[in-house]
């Protein structure tokens, strides 16, 4: 393997890393709101011992605080498994949309930690590439991390995409300057991408080829 | 116990549940969902400690946490955290927190957290008042 190839595998890692610890943060907040309702219904329970009564209606909604925190944590859940299992996924025909939709939720904490909202317009119809399927989500993420920082007062980026007759273009708005960082700059050359900016729309374009089963 | 308490953490989820369970335990609990919240409140009210999340918004636990010592030097904070390691530990320590715990926490050892907290506070205030005293009388020249 050569020190470039070493450099984007670097880069994927670090991508799956710090993907992996945001999990594992929002994971422990939804576990730590069902621990204190838990807790909750302990004291409540402790307190009926001792002839408090209790209110079928609190009851109720900690039960519902419950299921809430569970089904956000199931959701979490679902989407990391997709990302994990993305990252053993063979060169295919990936669906641009649906891995945009994931990418987008998965950088929905980052997005949350810079107080940047995060929007996706998801194509009317499919656009699909050839590609290893991580190599998307690592450049999508890549751009979003160094847009979040650079977010100006709207504080908002968001997320589209485009077919091209020789591939696809992932749109990012509203921005006025191209990604500088070194190893976004590295995996777009490495996936034989390009990046353009549109100063009248104020968009970043990546501009990905339709066939990427070489790199 | 009567404690005046400062609740911060952005889940407003997580910050309604724990201060209800704080307050059945005899605790005054205000809360706040932003770090710059929480320093408005702390510079208005004293407080005897303030339970602060780690990673928030716009300013994280520790960033928060120089701001609130800056301030109130005698301050007792206790911050929480989703992954607690040694390398943070130190940098809270070094930052002035009382202590440092891993989120889901025990409300049981962060009620004796608390305690300690209180206890820490008054022996600080009574040291500042010892200290303000002396400086009267030594400028008076009694």
């Amino acid at each position: 393997m050569s020190a470039y190839q070493e450099s984007i595998g670097d880069c994927g890692l670090h991508c799956f890393g710090s993907i992996s610890a945001s999990i594992s943060h929002e994971l422990k907040n939804a576990l730590a709101i069902i621990n204190e309702n838990a807790g909750l219904l302990e004291d409540l329970s402790l307190m009926a011992e001792k002839g408090r009564p209790l209110d079928p209606v609190r009851l109720k909604s900690l039960a519902a605080n419950i299921a809430k925190q569970i089904q956000r944590a199931d959701g979490i859940i679902r989407n990391m498994n997709r990302f994990a299992h993305s990252a053993d996924e063979p060169v295919n025909c990936i669906d641009l949309g649906e891995t945009l939709a994931l990418t987008v939720a998965l950088s929905s904490r980052l997005a949350a930690m810079k107080s940047v909202t995060l929007n996706f317009i998801p194509p009317s119809q499919p656009v699909c590439v050839t590609t290893r399927l991580f190599y998307i989500e690592n450049i999508v993420w890549l751009c979003l991390k160094e847009l979040f920082e650079r977010a100006g007062a709207e504080k908002e980026i968001t997320l589209a995409l485009r077919p091209q007759p020789e591939g696809a273009a992932v749109i990012f708005s509203p921005v006025d300057a191209p990604v500088t960082d070194a190893s976004t700059i590295k995996l777009l050359d490495y996936l034989k991408a390009a990046q353009s900016t549109d100063s009248k729309h104020r968009e970043l374009i990546i501009t990905l080829p339709a066939d990427m089963a070489a790199c | 116990m009567t404690g005046k308490i400062l609740l911060v953490d952005d889940e407003t989820d997580f910050l309604s549940i724990m201060s209800e369970r704080m307050q059945t335990r005899g605790m005054d609990v205000s809360t706040a969902a932003s770090a710059k919240e929480a320093i408005q409140m702390a510079g208005a009210e004293s407080f005897d400690a303030i339970i602060l999340d780690l990673q928030m918004p716009e300013m994280d636990g520790l960033e928060a946490l120089r701001v609130l010592k800056a301030q109130k030097p005698e301050l007792q904070v206790i911050l929480l955290t989703g992954h607690a390691t040694i390398e943070k530990g130190v940098e809270a320590m070094k930052l002035g927190a009382m202590d440092l715990m891993e989120k889901p926490a025990d409300l049981r050892i962060l009620a004796e957290k608390i305690k300690k907290a209180q206890a820490k506070k008054m022996i600080l205030v009574e040291k500042q008042a010892e200290e303000k005293i002396k400086h009267i009388i030594g400028g008076k020249g009694w």
